[in-house]
């Protein structure tokens, strides 16, 4: 018989909005990739995750539904099984498949993967999770490792599962949602719903000067060249009724000092609505700066998360059944969604401890498609590289070459590495 | 490392042209793949899938065309192409990736269910679909609920919910019966009665277990 006690938690805020949007098309999954100097041993990786995950209670968990909502219970079967990357990335991760574990785990070459679920966590669960599991993976391949470093988890791992959210809710906001419509990307898919991906591997240092130079932080920088390239590219599109808008998740640990392993970031949109015939990249950069820090301030940020967490908490909202709940925030998502050209996210630079790092590579990460926008962008940066990653479902690369160009052309060594759909 | 003169990047790929301008590239490639050949799969499975369907559109065509010109009066063109479809579909379900067993139960199920009340209407619908079929099915459901609960005895409690699933579903029958459609109602009785008798008996039996996990699929 089972226990009487299996632990079980509710969803945060956005993840409730996860489960129900996800389907074969919209997987809301996302990949966190550490390659390593040597090959992957499959049988190690296993014997890794089997040793992590019972420590990681936020990783160790199924998703469960019930008649008003959504709940995490333990999962405690297990692990799911390691295997070598043979499918496209990012694939919907079924409740009942994989051990009803929302993850996996997979390998190529020198590369581990772990894709994510989003209902679980954000980038820096999923980092926090990849490391501990590379950590592991190298004491198991480096026995001289283990003897000096142990098998327990890292002191930078967090194991905290607050909500955030409705922690630092203080008070009841209006919504400051973009509702109207953005200029969308269209054109021809891939063949055989391809899923592609271009990497730019970017020198930092060299990075940095350039956006010393511009007055801008990279963030601003990068955004800004997805905007200028989907401006040259679609030019007779983009008005003021259709501007483009680039969705920025903005991590919101730091203004709230938080260190919660569930979901806790915002969308914020840059926002490039044309006034005139021409512009150039200096003066989109300048607009995209702009508008990007009259949003992310701590005042701003509580606003949109305060409007989400206030209609969650209506008493009258919760004894909704869930079906009802789902019909309702498909088509606010629907409607949100459309409001956005592309999603541009940041995870960060990925900090690993010093005794590993002579087996480390590089880490970058990159996002599935969601509706609306089958063209995504990642950046995350290791030691001196950022790795700025698109994922896209069009067979056109026009963007990609645009920014790739402009940033090459601003004088940044730039190398690209695909996943191989373009060559077919 | 190859080069783009058009982009000024350099590709890292074992390629011969630029992945962003499809340029010729400069210089030597790299060696190897750094990701898996996903392509010629997905290709494979997708002419099987298309070579299925187009089997499918002719045999039913072809049935659908005999029927008609050599026995008009007995529809089995229909029961024929509705079988056929089932069975896809069937197959579908259970070579999908991503469908877990008790998706592949229920809706196995259901489809058979469905199919045998098309065929009984084909036949001009007697009534013995809904009558016996139905509630038959509802039972076997049941008692596959209680087996499946046997094995996983692990997470027994988690199958609570679909029966209470099932109770909803009993209801159905009852509901026919009530409108006139079922005119046997002995097997829908004793449908209803099986589904009640085992959420009622897994909820005693459960205890502190199945309160729980009552009280966690209802929280609001």
């Amino acid at each position: 018989m089972a226990k009487d006690y299996i632990r079980w938690d509710k969803l945060d805020n956005t993840a409730n909005l996860f489960p129900v949007i996800a389907g074969e098309s919209m997987t809301n999954t996302y990949r966190i990739s550490c390659v390593l100097k040597e090959e992957v041993d499959e049988g190690l990786l296993q014997e890794a995750l089997d040793m992590v995950l019972p420590k990681m209670p936020g990783f160790n968990l199924r998703l469960r539904s019930g008649i008003f909502w959504y709940y995490f219970e333990e999962n405690g079967k297990k692990a799911p099984r390691v295997h070598e990357e043979h499918t496209y990335p990012c694939r919907l991760i079924h409740q009942s498949k994989n051990n009803s574990y929302m993850f996996r785990v997979t390998y190529y070459k020198n590369r581990i993967n772990l894709e994510v679920f989003h209902v679980l966590t954000d980038g820096m669960g999923g980092i926090n999770f990849l490391r501990e599991l590379t950590y592991q993976y190298l004491r198991l391949a480096h026995p001289k490792l283990r003897e000096t470093q142990g098998d327990q988890l890292s002191a930078d791992t967090s194991l905290n599962r607050e909500d955030s959210f409705l922690k630092n809710y203080k008070k009841k906001s209006k919504s400051v949602y973009q509702s109207k419509r953005a200029f969308l990307i269209k054109g021809e898919k891939l063949a055989y719903d391809g899923f592609g991906v271009i990497h730019g591997y970017l020198p930092i240092p060299q990075l940095k000067k350039v956006c010393h130079a511009y007055g801008v932080s990279i963030n601003e920088y990068l955004v800004a060249t997805f905007i200028w390239a989907a401006y040259q590219e679609n030019y007779r599109h983009i008005t003021e009724d259709r501007p483009i808008r680039v969705a920025v998740p903005v991590n919101l640990r730091p203004y709230f000092d938080s260190i919660t392993t569930k979901n806790f970031f915002v969308m914020v949109s840059a926002e490039f609505a044309p006034q005139k015939n021409e512009y150039t990249f200096a003066e989109i950069l300048a607009i995209t700066k702009d508008s990007l820090r009259a949003q992310i301030n701590k005042e701003h940020l509580e606003k949109i998360f305060s409007y989400n967490v206030s209609n969650e908490l209506m008493v009258v909202a919760r004894a909704v059944p869930l079906f009802l709940k789902n019909l309702a925030m498909r088509l606010v998502y629907t409607q949100s969604a459309l409001a956005n050209t592309t999603t541009v996210t940041n995870i960060g630079n990925i900090k690993v401890e010093k005794v590993y790092e002579p087996y480390i590579q590089t880490v970058h990460s990159f996002l599935s498609f969601s509706k609306g926008q089958s063209l995504k962008a990642t950046i995350t940066s290791y030691q001196d590289t950022l790795v700025y990653t698109y994922t896209s479902a069009w067979q056109d690369t026009a963007i990609q070459r645009r920014v790739f160009r402009q940033i090459a052309q601003d004088g940044i060594d730039v190398k690209i590495e695909t996943n191989g759909v373009y060559y077919e | 490392m190859s080069k783009c003169k058009y982009c000024g990047v350099e590709i890292l790929d074992d390629a011969v042209k630029c992945p962003l301008c499809s340029g010729v590239l400069d210089g030597k490639k790299e060696e190897g793949h750094t990701y898996p050949d996903v392509v010629s799969g997905v290709r494979k499975t997708t002419v099987l899938y298309r070579i299925f369907s187009f089997a499918f559109i002719v045999i039913a065509s072809v049935c659908i065309a005999l029927n008609v010109w050599l026995t008009p009066t007995l529809r089995w063109g229909e029961i024929v192409t509705c079988s056929l479809a089932y069975l896809l579909w069937l197959g579908y379900i259970i070579l999908k990736d991503n469908a877990g067993y008790r998706i592949r139960i229920l809706s196995g199920v259901a489809g058979a269910v469905l199919l045998i009340i098309l065929i009984d209407t084909f036949l001009g619908f007697s009534g013995w679909s809904v009558s016996y079929v139905l509630p038959a099915a509802i039972i076997l459901l049941d008692l596959a609920l209680a087996i499946l609960m046997l094995i996983n005895r692990r997470n027994w409690q988690s199958y609570l919910i679909l029966q209470v699933a099932m109770v909803l579903v009993g209801i159905v029958p009852l509901v026919l019966i009530r409108i006139g459609i079922v005119t046997q109602p002995l097997v829908s009785d004793i449908a209803f009665l099986v589904t009640v008798f085992m959420f009622l008996g897994s909820m005693i039996l459960g205890g502190r277990t199945a309160r729980i996990e009552m009280k966690r699929r209802f929280h609001i």
